[in-house]
């Protein structure tokens, strides 16, 4: 997986990270929604399996994953965008965003299998800690299916280099204490995103509370991308898909400003 | 001069602390626990294990948790014989392990108190708390009253709803109580609500847990704070009738009263261990709360541990039901499915129905209103001593009053005159308020 996420955007730009929730809020919206996020730039895209428990979420996504399962939103409806979607864009890296047990109901071994098969690259399971990620992780290894370490920025420098040791793909840092939603000092995380690049050659991306372009040129010449997942949402709920649009060619064009210039 | 035999009904004045139940170093218990959180919660986890092993390790914490019980509790609670109930069901002789005595009528003020000790220890000037039937709620509002500390208790609005005297009291102690909308509404979603306030806000805030269920150390912790009942309860027992009960019954929600009561008897492996989850409207009517017994109850990892719950194949918690609010739960502690697993334990359900029936006989051959949660336990007991020998004794955990209850038993019998008072009540209530603002006009 790692020929699909690559590191470091030349100079001066960053790589776009983009969220959304299988399904939601409908089969379609949610697939044009993922062809701006590609047209926009977006190199990688979290595909997030709905749970009833999603405890790193805030209100938005939580009412978001609820309302997924209300419509019906499966793991097998899950499997079939993630097939989709990856068949249609091979230059994007899909990743699974979900919780451990809709992971641990599946099995390790089979849930790999079905993702890779269905054109997924990597998994974020945030309620599955190091501690307890082996198992997972081991299933991962055969397949070259990614583990998506998280990262926290009150992390003290041994468990920053536990959690870089053999990490795959890429690093998610948290850009703050807290869960999804709320908007971040992005200045404040630049210390905390050189400390983990000081310690791998993985391609580190920087998410909670990215809700801007001004929010994403903060991060340039720090983070390899930018994650967007709440904003990019609410974006689409405010204005629709033409909302959508011009969000998502903002954060193109705080991602790369000199390509937009020339 | 001490009244002659007070002590020998008594038992013990202070309880020793229990052995703690320790899970390996992954918080595992057999195949149950874990700490599953997001990385952010990691330190808050580790601060307090360490903070857990100091406690255990210090007489000074045990001691000042004993006095802090006795003073501010009441503590020790009696264990009352029930020689008219043992006699009208022609069996056993039972006996009652009094919680409901405790300071705000459940034990759920134990692990309140031990953990607001413990929180202070820590520099926490905020306590924050998940509550269903609203006792833990009640008891964690009463600590940060007497302590001076700020509280903030999540409750799902259903609950908000079907708990409005407690909800009342919490406020007005001081606690801030915000209604959860998320989900079912009840306790998971609060779980999940507090998990998400102590992610955001750590520094100066403890999330004060009010079951045996959770990431790793909460159940350990929890149990071990609940042991008191257990160890005070072996003594009373010796100390009463000279030996030990052949049965403890006690009602299993998250598991913590249940925990704490077995505490005492799990060295005596002729003590048979019973827990009673809610049965509800019955196994098929998908109306229950009973992740154990009757099988239902599948493998899986959700609100930070791995255990039993009630679930979907793949993996979304269903919604979950029990006249009592307290044990409207879709997981359990994993000490109890660990003990279960090992057979150290039996795990049975009563239902709604058996439940209102206990409630009543308890009232009336013995004046024990029992809270809703822990007769689940009685009518388990009561269904037993009939086929048991008189010479046996069995001893139910009464973990809480019932006064909270009033509303839910008095619809639940039909009681119309109560329903009329509530009617007149409000009536008074609206003109006492109309006319306070025609005054103010
Ligand atoms: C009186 C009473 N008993 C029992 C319970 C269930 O909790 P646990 O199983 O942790 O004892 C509650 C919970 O609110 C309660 O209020």
């Amino acid at each position: 997986m790692s020929s699909l996420i690559g590191r470091a955007k030349p100079q001066g730009a960053i790589g776009l990270m983009g969220h959304v929730i299988a399904d939601y809020p409908s089969p379609l919206a949610v697939r044009q929604m993922i062809q701006v996020m590609v047209a926009a730039g977006a190199s990688v895209i979290e595909i997030q399996i709905p749970f009833s428990e999603p405890m790193a979420d805030g209100p938005f996504f939580l009412a978001a994953n609820h309302q997924a399962l209300a419509q019906g939103v499966s793991y097998a409806s899950s499997l079939r965008l993630m097939a989709e979607v990856s068949a249609a864009y091979p230059q994007v890296a899909f990743v699974f965003m979900s919780y451990l047990n809709v992971v641990y109901q599946r099995g390790y071994a089979t849930f790999v299998a079905e993702a890779v098969a269905h054109g997924a690259v990597g998994a974020i399971v945030p309620d599955l800690p190091l501690e307890h990620a082996a198992p997972f992780e081991a299933a991962g290894a055969t397949a070259a299916f990614a583990n998506i370490r998280i990262i926290a920025p009150n992390a003290p420098q041994e468990r920053l280099e536990e959690l870089v040791q053999g990490a795959q793909g890429l690093l998610y840092a948290v850009a703050r204490a807290g869960v999804t939603g709320a908007s971040s000092d992005l200045g404040q995380v630049q210390g905390f995103v050189s400390r983990i690049r000081s310690l791998t050659s993985l391609p580190v991306a920087v998410g909670f509370g990215v809700r801007s372009g001004a929010d994403v040129k903060q991060l340039i010449g720090h983070a390899d991308y930018a994650i967007v997942g709440t904003a990019s949402l609410q974006a689409f709920a405010v204005g629709g898909l033409e909302g959508f649009q011009r969000f998502w060619q903002e954060l193109s064009a705080a991602a790369s400003p000199k390509s937009r210039k020339s | 001069m001490p009244v002659q035999g007070l002590s020998n009904v008594m038992g013990v004045l202070a309880a020793a602390p229990a052995t703690p139940l320790l899970p390996d170093s992954r918080g595992y218990f057999g195949s149950f626990g874990g700490a599953y959180v997001p990385e952010i919660l990691r330190p808050n986890l580790q601060q307090l294990d360490q903070a857990f092993a100091t406690a255990r390790s210090d007489p000074e914490f045990w001691a000042e948790y004993m006095r802090e019980l006795a003073l501010f509790s009441g503590r020790p609670t009696p264990v009352t014989p029930l020689p008219r109930l043992s006699q009208h069901l022609g069996g056993a002789q039972l006996f009652l392990k009094r919680e409901d005595l405790g300071q705000t009528g459940a034990h759920k003020v134990n692990n309140a108190i031990g953990q607001a000790l413990i929180a202070r220890r820590l520099g926490k000037r905020r306590l924050i708390a998940e509550t269903g039937a609203g006792q833990h709620g009640i008891a964690t509002a009463t600590i940060a009253a007497r302590f001076g500390m700020e509280a903030v208790v999540y409750m799902g609005a259903e609950d908000v709803e079907r708990q409005r005297p407690n909800v009342f009291w919490m406020e007005q102690m001081g606690t801030k109580v915000v209604a959860v909308e998320a989900g079912a509404r009840t306790l998971k979603d609060a779980i999940n609500e507090a998990l998400r306030d102590w992610a955001t806000r750590h520094e100066d805030t403890h999330y004060l847990l009010g079951t045996a269920c959770g990431p790793h150390p909460f159940p350990a912790l929890v149990a071990w704070l609940q042991s008191v009942a257990g160890t005070e309860a072996r003594a009373q027992m010796l100390a009463l009738t000279g030996r030990l009960p052949s049965r403890v019954y006690a009602c299993v929600g998250g598991g913590s009263n249940a925990l704490g009561i077995y505490q005492g008897f799990l060295g005596d492996p002729q003590v048979r261990l019973i827990g009673v989850e809610a049965g509800g409207r019955g196994p098929a009517s998908g109306e229950h709360a009973a992740r154990i017994a009757g099988g239902q109850g599948t493998r899986g990892i959700a609100q930070g541990y791995e255990t039993l719950f009630l679930q979907t194949s793949e993996g979304q918690m269903v919604d979950t039901y029990s006249v009592a609010a307290g044990l409207d739960y879709v997981g359990v502690s994993p000490i109890i499915a660990h003990l279960h697993q090992q057979g150290q334990l039996a795990i049975e359900r009563a239902s709604d129905s058996e439940v209102v029936a206990a409630v009543k006989l308890l009232m009336r051959f013995e004046g024990v209103i029992p809270a809703l949660e822990s007769a689940h336990a009685v009518a388990g007991a009561i269904r037993a001593a009939a086929q048991l020998a008189p010479t046996e004794q069995v001893l139910i955990n009464l973990s809480g009053r019932g006064d909270k209850d009033i509303f839910t038993m008095a619809s639940a019998l039909g009681d119309d005159s109560w329903a009329n008072f509530l009617r007149h009540k409000a009536d008074a209530m609206m003109a006492a308020k109309t006319s306070a603002e025609v005054h103010h006009v």
